[in-house]
């Protein structure tokens, strides 16, 4: 008996090597992927958090169903598990358990960066590519080799914007106004770091809850303090509402802030003398685009989702495809699609390329926009200091 | 009387096998790791029912105590302090708390005393979300050090598990002994008539800062165990929303009842995970069916199952 | 700083208003209604379905509105009211925090979670004196609070039906007793605490926006209003409301803007650690 099954579990594992060796040499991994192929997907879909969390489904799913609808990927179609993660971490971290149970090949990730960091851990043990958008500088300091940011994230906007305002727009004494939760506190954070480096003090540093309706008592405090301009890092909703009680109070400031300041449900509900003149540097949004074809998508993701299409939208579109075409290389293997996520140099996105760095950072290039009544313009992309 | 004593008590055992068992079913992961969470916030229930429950006094703080537990045991093993000290050191930090949300609160009646917990709660993740240095404002802390105790702890969710079984048992018997000590008495007093309570001796005051304390120790620990098993926390798993949920647990699972905080807190946690394909009509009927329960049995789910224990004991 | 004198009473004529729209209920039931918030929201966007989809001239969408809301009050009532009669506060304070945990995800279903805005009943430039900027749409919100008292003031007691209510708010009992028809002004108190709040609603969209979560905050701040003033004592609401929103005013701008929420929760727990009752005490004692 026992020298049978020892008889048995060597030629097994002899043919386990020479079909793993063998098929590390064949050009058609892609035959060796289970069918359908399965996608997971964990997000904020209720809560607080919804209104940033959704646009990582609708930029996965509509890339999922587009690719689903010419074929598949090698004539497998995709399938993706979508998980809410609800708006506390909690729930993030049971629901990215669940996805983990449905064996999927690639788990993406919000860009809820408390929920990423809670789910961190989990992954690396699954041993699955995580791709994700949370914005927070540290998701990729975590040492994790599966974590991959395919959005541009804080550090580079901490950096870039100050430079930015300091070095081409002449402000040198910015009042700096942030929502009081992980998107604004850390970007505030390093915007000052980045301000001191620059020799620039900031005039006040205030903050408002993502609840909060009325800012007035923050901008007069950063206009009493003299400030000559106003970093803004916030939600489009809250962003909305700081602008329009700028005006009210009839503060004249050089503003500045994330892709909230250009985006479509911010400029939805300001008049075109209110939304003119606002500075944003970010993940680059479709809606600026001179290509017909970019504008269409953005249309028809709208259609389908009632909801603008952001950066985050296309970020997560993209990293789609990216996928799509490594899988196409290397196949269904999870160690083989992390290295090559890993290697890649230059992918060509909708409207940024994408490299990786040492850390798994793979969007480097970002937007410089300025609002011309409620258009936003595309002043130029900016790269990322090194790239 | 004696075959249904003999018919709970099969029942009980036959739960606490298969409860033993889970773990073989289910093996590591996704269960395993939601039935950890819920017997935590069974434990937090558990002390929520000492005030609400069974002083009477409403507590929408509870979330707080718990987050206070957890974050003490987060920084304090971050800092490099080893792990036996935390248990204490979350209860010392939850008693000052629960000593200064007492003391002023105790004059208080029912809508003040709940505005005023709400507060406290509110007061207390703000300082969280603020205080960035030393709690990682809203990214949280992670790679908070597991349990160990000389060298040697949990590993992995499903040791965990068992020992959260442990716990959970201990702090069941602890309410029971409470329950039916002269403090429980005096809590049950204070709940259905303070005059009537002062008048036959009974110091209410101090009945309720004590019903407070306990409450709060027990979150407290629950809190440093959260800490310590899930090692990531961030301020949103401590938020008001979160107090509410607890009250919700207390209440769907049958306040004042010990078996009820257990059942309330295993099938609140686990129904929004089942439930999650409602999407955002899952907190709709969520909600719905709270009042539901409020409305039809505001003894919660464990006053429905000693009814259908009573209800089967009469019909023979 | 005068302006924050202006910002501060502007907003704390809404929580003013959120608040009196609790103590009417409260008054005649002796409920707080943790949804109150919620009512608000509901408001406005019945407001904003009204001017905004359907393109009505806003004075319409305002009477709409309020024919909706006194609707919703009277359903309110006979969903959470009367079911729960005779049971302790507690767990009407958990019903009514259910009702709008339900309002809330309903409201998120319809209308979707983005801003909406609605324009104001008012036009016109702000005003500006001595560096101080007014405008219209806060003028108005003074003269709606100033005009929502003064009405609320007469019907209570100089017109008969609203002496009814008082002797109901003092008493149902002995109301019931003497042949008041109790029901009839509870109902009517139910009705018009969901007006108020629902125009509270109404004078907020506007400025501030409309969606689905607004009413969190802003029915927590009439609460805190509320507890300040005293339960039971209108001119206590109006006073504790305006004076919360100078404090937030001037401790976002002066201490912190950091915890501008925790001020109000702050200033709430020292009144009430010197004050029990409320700055203005209630107006009912506690049963033996």
């Amino acid at each position: 008996m026992r020298q049978n099954s020892f008889k048995n579990v060597v030629l097994s594992a002899a043919v386990v090597c020479l079909s793993s060796g063998v098929a590390r040499e064949s050009k058609a991994d892609v035959a060796s992927c289970g069918s359908p192929i399965p996608f997971g997907l964990t997000t904020a879909l209720t809560g607080n958090l919804a209104l940033l969390g959704i646009q990582a489904r609708n930029g996965v799913e509509f890339a999922v169903d587009e690719i689903n609808a010419s074929g598949g990927i090698a004539g497998k179609k995709l399938v993706l598990t979508t998980e809410d993660t609800g708006a506390s971490s909690t729930d993030a971290l049971n629901a990215m358990n669940r996805i983990i149970e449905s064996k999927p090949l690639i788990i993406f990730g919000s860009m809820i960066s408390p929920h990423v960091f809670a789910q961190t851990e989990g992954v690396n043990k699954s041993e699955t590519p995580f791709l994700v958008g949370a914005t927070n500088a540290k998701v990729t300091a975590q040492g994790s080799k599966w974590l991959f940011r395919t959005h541009v994230h804080d550090g580079q906007l901490a950096d870039l914007i100050p430079e930015y305002l300091v070095k081409s727009l002449g402000k040198t004494k910015p009042g700096i106004m942030a929502v009081a939760d992980d998107y604004g506190l850390g970007a505030s954070k390093g915007i000052q770091a980045a301000l001191t480096k620059l020799k620039a003090t900031p005039a006040a540093v205030t903050s408002y809850a993502p609840s909060d309706k009325d800012m007035s008592a923050q901008l007069l405090e950063i206009k009493d303090k003299g400030a000559d301009s106003l970093i803004l890092f916030g939600r489009p909703a809250d962003v909305t509402l700081v602008i329009k009680q700028m005006n009210d109070l009839g503060i004249k400031l050089t503003t500045i802030g994330n892709a909230s300041m250009v985006a479509q449900t911010t400029l939805t509900n300001l008049s075109a003398a209110e939304a003119n003149g606002g500075y944003a540097i970010g993940g680059m949004i479709p809606q600026t685009s001179p290509d017909t074809k970019i504008l269409d998508w953005a249309k028809r993701v709208q259609e389908k989702y009632k909801v603008p299409a952001d950066n985050f939208t296309v970020s997560y579109y993209d990293t789609v495809y990216m996928l799509k075409s490594i899988i196409e290389k290397v196949g269904c293997d999870k160690p083989a699609i992390r290295d090559a996520l890993a290697a890649t140099k230059s992918w060509k996105g909708m409207l940024i390329d994408y490299q990786a760095d040492a850390q798994g950072d793979l969007a480097h290039t970002l937007g410089i926009y300025r609002n011309k009544g409620k258009t936003p313009e595309l002043t130029g992309p900016i790269k990322e200091n090194g790239f | 009387m004696k075959t249904s004593n003999f018919k709970t008590s099969i029942a009980l055992a036959v739960c606490a096998i298969a409860v033993l068992m889970m773990p073989l079913a289910t093996h590591d992961g996704y269960i395993i790791q939601l039935l950890n969470i819920a017997m935590l916030n069974a434990i937090v229930v558990l002390g929520l029912n000492f005030a609400t429950g069974w002083t009477g006094q409403i507590n929408f703080g509870q979330a707080a105590f718990y987050g206070l537990g957890a974050y003490t045991t987060a920084i304090a093993t971050k800092a490099g302090l080893p792990w036996i000290s935390t248990p204490f050191l979350s209860i010392l930090v939850v008693v000052a708390a629960s000593i200064a949300l007492g003391l002023p609160t105790l004059r208080l009646r029912t809508y003040y005393l709940a505005m005023t917990t709400i507060g406290f709660g509110e007061i207390v993740r703000l300082v969280i979300v603020h205080w960035e240095p030393v709690t990682g404002g809203t990214s949280g802390l992670r790679a908070i050090p597991g349990i160990s105790l000389f060298g040697f702890g949990p590993q992995g969710q499903i040791q965990h598990y068992y020992l959260l079984i442990a716990v959970l048992a201990i702090a069941a018997l602890v309410a029971a002994r409470i329950r039916h000590s002269s403090l429980g008495r005096a809590m049950i007093a204070t709940k259905d008539s303070e005059i009537a309570a002062e008048q036959s001796g009974v110091d209410t005051t101090q009945t309720k800062l004590l019903a407070f304390m306990i409450g709060a120790i027990y979150a407290g620990l629950a809190g440093c165990l959260y800490a310590s098993s899930v090692r990531f926390i961030s301020p949103d798993s401590f938020s008001g929303i979160q107090a509410v949920l607890l009250m919700t647990m207390l209440i769907v699972g049958g306040m004042g009842s010990i078996a009820g905080c257990i059942i309330g807190a295993v099938t609140l946690t686990l129904l929004p995970e089942a439930l999650r394909f409602l999407g955002q009509w899952y907190l709709v009927l969520y909600g719905l069916g709270v009042i539901v329960v409020i409305v039809l049995a505001p003894g919660g789910l464990a006053s429905i199952a000693s009814e259908m224990r009573l209800r089967l004991a009469s019909a023979r | 700083m005068a302006q924050l004198v202006v910002n501060g009473l502007s907003l704390g004529s809404i929580y003013a208003l959120v608040a009196l729209g609790l103590l009417l209920i409260f008054n005649t039931v002796q409920i707080v209604n943790f949804a109150q918030g919620q009512l608000l929201m509901l408001g406005a966007f019945i407001g904003i379905s009204g001017a905004v989809t359907h393109e009505l001239p806003v004075a319409t969408a305002w009477i709409i509105t309020a024919v909706a809301m006194a609707f919703i009050g009277i359903v309110f009532m006979v969903l959470v009211y009367f079911p729960l009669r005779g049971r302790p506060p507690f767990l009407v304070i958990l019903t009514t925090i259910a009702m709008g945990i339900v309002l809330e995800n309903l409201a998120l279903i319809i209308w979707g979670p983005l801003p909406v805005s609605m324009p104001s009943p008012v036009h016109g430039a702000p005003l500006r004196l001595a560096g101080v900027v007014i405008s219209m749409h806060q003028i108005f919100i003074f003269v709606t609070l100033a005009v929502i008292l003064l009405l609320q003031f007469l019907l209570l007691t100089k017109t008969r039906f609203g002496i009814l209510m008082q002797a109901t708010a003092q008493d149902l009992h002995t109301a019931r007793l003497v042949g008041i028809p109790v029901n009839r002004t509870i109902a009517v108190a139910f009705a018009f605490g969901a007006i108020l709040s629902g125009i509270a609603g109404l004078l907020v969209a506007p400025i501030f926006l409309a969606e689905p979560t607004m009413g969190g905050s802003l029915g927590l701040k009439g609460f805190v209003v509320s507890v300040i003033g005293g339960f039971g004592n209108m001119p206590g609401a109006v006073i504790g409301g305006l004076f919360l929103g100078l404090i937030e005013t001037f401790g976002a701008r002066y201490i912190s803007s950091n915890f501008r929420d925790a001020y109000a929760f702050i200033v709430m727990i020292a009144v009430l650690v010197a004050w029990p009752r409320g700055l203005f005490g209630e107006k009912s004692s506690e049963k033996v």
